[in-house]
């Protein structure tokens, strides 16, 4: 019986320290100027699960490699209460600035709470958090977004056709913003009909069969919007189990590598990109500037752009200007 | 006349499933179709598969909280070796990986002598870990045509991975109800000393459940990349826990000894039924957590009263001329 | 205190298990509860203690009608019940003096916080008064069967109790201990407790109580005073007819040595034991708890790290490492504790009888049901299980058809030996009388067996010689007119007869 228990202990303990060890990216992987402070950072991202979000961590991490500060990625795995704990500990060893984008706007919110009273200041992207008194917040307008996803399908169905919306995780405001941004625009078009409104938690296997399902109570419809391009990829393989490539319209957002395949190869009508290398990089630049204590705009909004097929070309090489190799391979 | 009541027990899933299957057919037209029951029985499968194999680790007593992962880690596998060695040998990778998995979770438990519900988080955190780092994040994609096939193919007009699911089904039903082995794991789940005792051997039959939960979570990851088109390293996150549900709602006891794959599948099949009405009848987003608990409860309650309701289900019948009485059993107690 | 029942009914269902009983307990006095298993007695005690309602009847408690709608309402009359399986009355996570205050309804030890030091003190006075040397901080999940079978009897007792039922309080008690808790029945009456209780054990029922009531078929079949009637008496009133040999013990045994143990020992079980069993033959083994008899079977079976000495199992070397490799070799283990290591409680009787002899009725990795359905049911008519099919779920059965399933399994293997350990502890009367008829049945077969029981008359009347164990050491071997429980006990017991 002690055996047991002993072993348990053991192992549950090497669990948990390699848990936390898997995390962090070893700390040589960035370079350090030699100056005499050399600036740290720490970046608690809501997820490494979804490739946008691995390519912001990307390019925040060649970015700050450029500037010369240390920084260290930790992954919250979309759990609210374990980025809690990772900021928790970020801030006990004082970093120059932290960095999150809030699993949810809540849990993000109390995170800047902690900050502020750790006296570390932070920057937030993506997602807003609700409260709390923040250096910078920098994200993708995600309103215009959906509009940007409107426009790009009312005009690839010449403005009349029956649509259905499959929606993120509503619970963000990232997906409640694209998916108010999305109807306002559509409205431009008074032929096309939104016939369901879904969500399918911005995760491609689950839009896989939401869509799966939608099909059977709406067969004759002619496009699809996705909050993002991981759902737009599902929609695009359950059209295919159902014989419907080509028949259908979807439009995607975020502009991830295989989104970028699949409009090349005509599957995906358009993404709007919101290239995630350019964020990261744009993130580590503003939390640069905000851990050497210069002044910054509060909120800062970039603006993504739709990328359809002939637009491949100059995206690809838009991404490979500032460092990002990987999207488009 | 026990043996019946023992297989209602099991298969008291059916009057859950009737009673939403009944509300949804009420609410749209739809749902009648067997275009839907196939889009049903499609996007159960995966869910289905999974909850087949913890059906057996749970029946022994144990749980398996690794399942999700290793059907990421098992697609991931697949779709890394398809490229370079074929389809055959990337399905046996994938198969592989999961029966291996699955032999260090019997171990740990059996030898290690370490409580499932540990070690197969421990292994869930290891094996998502592991693909994480294989795939920096990133999906591996599948171009074979052939793969795809067995996620968007049909034969005989039905989709491949529902007949994959039934062969699974039959197959590992049988295994459970009719073999030895299968005798072995419910004696050994109802009472771990007396199958001892009894010279069975417990240890190895334990191992055997958790290897039979990895190859048929092998077999749902390369269904699901089939069907995708890619393997996610976090294509199975969260899915053990809908697994795990599937097979309590089927009728299998958590405390062990008692269950049976045809109420898992059940289980499985009514979840699926869940998710389709949602999406069929366009239910908003906030609304679909309560709709799920209400619909939940509600079949509970199908499942409660399930005799008194078979009991006016029965005289309706002998009052509507023309279809035939069937001899109530004695009900359900 | 006075409990009067009149005509107390219950029925579950169709079945009406209580048919009128009259009843009346005063405080200050013994009343035995005797009955076949199913003529009502648990029942009856349950309505007494208010876990079931009566559907017809009335309980008096001092003159007044009473109703008891859930045990607590009888907690606060007074009346405690010691049951059977009385871990249900402990948890085994707490300490003895968490588990004699766990009711604590009069709020003793404090409201809000428990007053630990107290309860300590308390249980420490408790344990002291009845002469249990037991610590109040123990856990009792570390406690042996007895002791914690003592420790719910000072529960009972720490509660003020007016009136106690014991429900077949000795079966897992030896001989040592039995007298100390027959010393606490006394006492408890000598002080105006009411006591029911409930045992197979007839000669100890006589030597304790006031007066026998007995039960059958749901009706009082016979009440009396021991001196007044006799034991004969007594079982032909529980099965409605004569029974002539309570032991029909045949002798079957032969010269040829089946199983042969030279200087075996485990350490810290027992040692050097030498000792030979021939086929036909029913070699008892007496001793108090503790003396290694189980200890001894268990090592033969796998179960305990044999550290020296060999076995012989007709004359070939046998090393049992696994239970699997002792049954492949013929030799079976019939364990004492039917619940927690012999039967697979929800799977159904013809399951469980096959569960050690599936190879035989299994091809191509699949067993044959309708072979198994068909042991089932010739083990069912061969032992006289009582069940309604051998489909029935175990957990459903009483006690003895319990143990006769238990066997079943065991005969289903065709052992050379056969190795049984209480094997009519908490088994009926009519049940007991199936076993041993089956022990006659396979000794005249030639199938060897080795007899481990505390109960003395069943030890000496069903073995052709007796081996007695004594802290791990055979002590002595008996045979023919040397074996009666007076020598066994003697033996067993030496340290306290010098």
């Amino acid at each position: 019986m002690r055996k047991k228990t002993l072993v348990t202990m053991a192992v549950v303990t090497a669990m948990a320290l390699s848990l936390a060890a898997c995390n962090r990216t070893s700390p040589s992987d960035t370079a350090t100027s030699g100056a005499k402070s050399a600036k740290s950072a720490t970046l608690v991202i809501s997820t490494l699960n979804n490739p946008f979000f691995v390519s912001v961590a990307d390019g925040a991490k060649a970015k700050a490699k450029t500037l010369g500060m240390k920084i260290d990625v930790q992954n919250a795995n979309n759990a609210d209460q374990a980025s809690l704990d990772m900021a928790s500990a970020a801030l006990n060893k004082k970093p120059s600035v932290l960095i999150i984008d809030p699993v949810s706007s809540a849990s993000g919110g109390s995170i800047v709470t902690l900050a502020n009273t750790a006296g570390v200041p932070v920057v937030a992207f993506d997602r807003m958090p609700e409260g709390g008194d923040l250096k910078a917040f920098i994200g993708y307008d995600a309103i215009q977004a959906g509009k940007n996803g409107a426009k790009a399908l009312g005009e690839a169905l010449g403005g009349k056709g029956k649509i259905v919306e499959i929606q993120g995780i509503m619970g963000t405001s990232v997906a409640q913003e694209r998916s108010k941004g999305f109807n306002e625009g559509i409205k431009a078009f008074p032929g096309i009909k939104i016939v369901a409104t879904q969500p399918a938690e911005f995760d491609r296997g689950k839009a896989l069969n939401v869509m799966t399902n939608v099909l059977q109570s709406n067969r004759a419809i002619d496009g699809v919007y996705a909050a993002n391009d991981e759902m737009a990829l599902g929609v695009i393989a359950a059209l295919k189990a159902a014989g419907l490539t080509g028949k259908v319209k979807v439009v995607g957002n975020d502009g991830i590598a295989d989104a970028v395949k699949a409009v090349k190869a005509g599957t995906l009508y358009a993404t709007n990109a919101e290239s995630p290398f350019a964020l990261g990089s744009e993130v580590m630049a503003l939390a640069a500037k905000v851990a050497n204590g210069e002044k910054v705009e509060k909120n800062k909004v970039l603006q993504g752009f739709l990328v359809k097929t002939a637009d491949v070309p100059s995206y690809c090489k838009k991404l490979a200007d500032l460092g990002d190799t990987a999207t488009c391979k | 006349m026990n043996r019946l009541s023992a297989l209602a027990l099991q298969l008291r899933a059916v009057w859950m499933l009737l009673g939403v299957a009944l509300i949804l057919f009420i609410a749209t037209p739809y749902f009648l179709t067997s275009s839907n029951f196939m889009a049903i029985a499609l996007t159960a499968s995966i869910t289905a598969l999974l909850a087949i194999g913890e059906t057996f680790v749970i029946i022994l007593g144990e749980i398996d909280l690794s399942v999700g992962a290793m059907l990421g880690f098992t697609a991931v596998i697949t779709a890394m070796v398809l490229p370079h060695a074929g389809l055959a040998m990337g399905l046996l990778a994938g198969l592989g990986a999961g029966a291996g998995a699955g032999l260090i979770n019997g171990l740990l438990v059996t030898k290690v002598n370490m409580p499932s519900f540990i070690a197969t988080l421990a292994s869930l955190s290891i094996l998502s870990g592991l693909t994480l780092y294989f795939t920096k994040g990133n999906p591996v994609s599948v171009s074979s045509d052939a793969f795809r096939l067995i996620g968007t193919g049909r034969i005989l007009g039905v989709p491949v991975p529902i007949w994959i699911l039934l062969v699974c089904a039959v197959v590992f039903g049988i295994l459970l109800a009719r073999s030895r082995f299968g005798r072995q794991v419910y004696a050994t789940g109802d009472n771990f000393e007396a199958a001892h005792l009894s010279g069975m051997p417990v240890d190895r039959v334990k191992v055997a459940a958790f290897v039979i939960s990895g190859v048929l979570a092998g077999i749902a990851g390369f269904i699901l990349a089939a069907r995708l088109g890619t393997a996610q390293p976090s294509a199975g996150k969260g899915l053990e826990l809908t697994a795990i549900a599937a097979v309590i709602i089927g009728g299998t006891s958590l405390l062990g000894g008692r269950g049976a794959v045809v109420g898992t599948v059940i289980g499985a099949l009514l979840l699926g039924t869940i998710d389709n009405g949602l999406n069929l009848l366009d239910v908003s987003p906030f609304l679909q957590d309560v709709v799920k608990g209400a619909v939940i409860l509600f079949a509970v309650f199908i499942d409660r009263n399930a005799g008194p309701i078979r009991m006016i289900v029965q005289s309706l019948k002998r009052v509507v001329p023309g279809t035939s009485a069937t001899k109530e059993s004695a009900p359900n107690r | 205190m006075q409990v009067k029942l009149r005509g107390i009914r219950k029925q579950f269902g169709e079945n009406e298990v209580l048919k009128g009983i009259d009843l009346t307990v005063n405080g200050g006095e013994v009343v035995a509860l005797l009955g076949e298993n199913g003529a009502g007695k648990s029942t009856l005690t349950r309505v007494i203690s208010g876990a079931y309602q009566a559907n017809g009847g009335t309980v008096e408690i001092d003159g007044s009608l009473v109703a008891f709608h859930k045990p607590q309402d009888a907690m606060k009359a007074g009346i405690q019940v010691i049951y059977q399986e009385f871990r249900h009355n402990l948890f085994p996570q707490l300490t003895v003096a968490e588990n004699l205050y766990a009711g604590d309804r009069s709020g003793r030890h404090g409201r809000l916080w428990s007053n630990r030091v107290k309860m300590q003190k308390d249980a420490d006075e408790l344990l002291k008064s009845i002469g249990m040397a037991m610590s109040p901080s123990a856990l009792v999940g570390g406690l042996s069967v007895p002791q914690q079978q003592m420790l719910a009897i000072a529960k009972a007792i720490g509660e003020d109790a007016s009136m106690v039922i014991f429900d077949e309080p000795t079966a897992a008690l030896d001989q040592a201990e039995s007298e100390a808790l027959f010393a606490q029945v006394r006492r408890l009456r000598d002080e105006g407790v009411a006591i029911i209780y409930i045992s197979h054990r007839l000669t100890e029922v006589f030597g304790l109580v006031d007066r026998l009531v007995v039960l059958r078929d749901g009706v009082v079949a016979l009440e009396t005073i021991p001196d007044k009637s006799s034991e004969r008496e007594v079982v032909a009133a529980m099965v409605g007819r004569a029974v002539e040999n309570f032991y029909p013990k045949e002798q079957h045994a032969t010269d040829h040595t089946v199983l042969q143990l030279r200087g075996l020992s485990s350490a810290g079980h027992f040692f050097d034991v030498d000792l030979q069993v021939h086929s036909g033959e029913v070699l008892g083994i007496g001793g108090v708890q503790g003396c290694g008899k189980g200890s001894l079977l268990r090592s033969l079976y796998g179960l305990l790290p044999v550290t020296g000495g060999e076995v012989l199992l007709e004359d070939v070397a046998f090393r049992p490492t696994t239970p699997r490799a002792a049954i492949a070799s013929g030799l079976c283990y019939l364990t004492p504790d039917r619940q927690n290591e012999g039967l697979a409680l929800q799977q159904s009787i013809a399951r469980n009888i096959s569960m050690a002899t599936l190879d035989a009725i299994t091809s191509v990795g699949l067993v044959n049901a309708k072979a198994e359905e068909a042991r089932g049911e010739k083990m069912r008519s061969a032992l006289d299980i009582k069940a309604r099919s051998v489909n029935t779920a175990v957990s459903a059965l009483s006690g003895g058809n319990q143990q006769k399933v238990l066997l079943g399994r065991w005969l289903m293997a065709d052992p050379k030996v056969l190795l049984m350990e209480e094997p009519t502890r908490g088994v009926d009367v009519g049940a007991k009388a199936e076993i041993y008829r089956v022990i006659n049945e396979q000794t005249s077969r030639g199938v060897a067996i080795v007899l481990v029981s505390s109960d003395l008359p069943e030890l000496v009347e069903m073995s052709d010689r007796v081996i007695v164990m004594r802290e791990g050491h055979v002590v002595a071997e008996l045979a023919g007119n040397d074996i009666s429980q007076e020598s066994v006990l003697h033996h067993a017991l030496e340290s306290a007869a010098s």
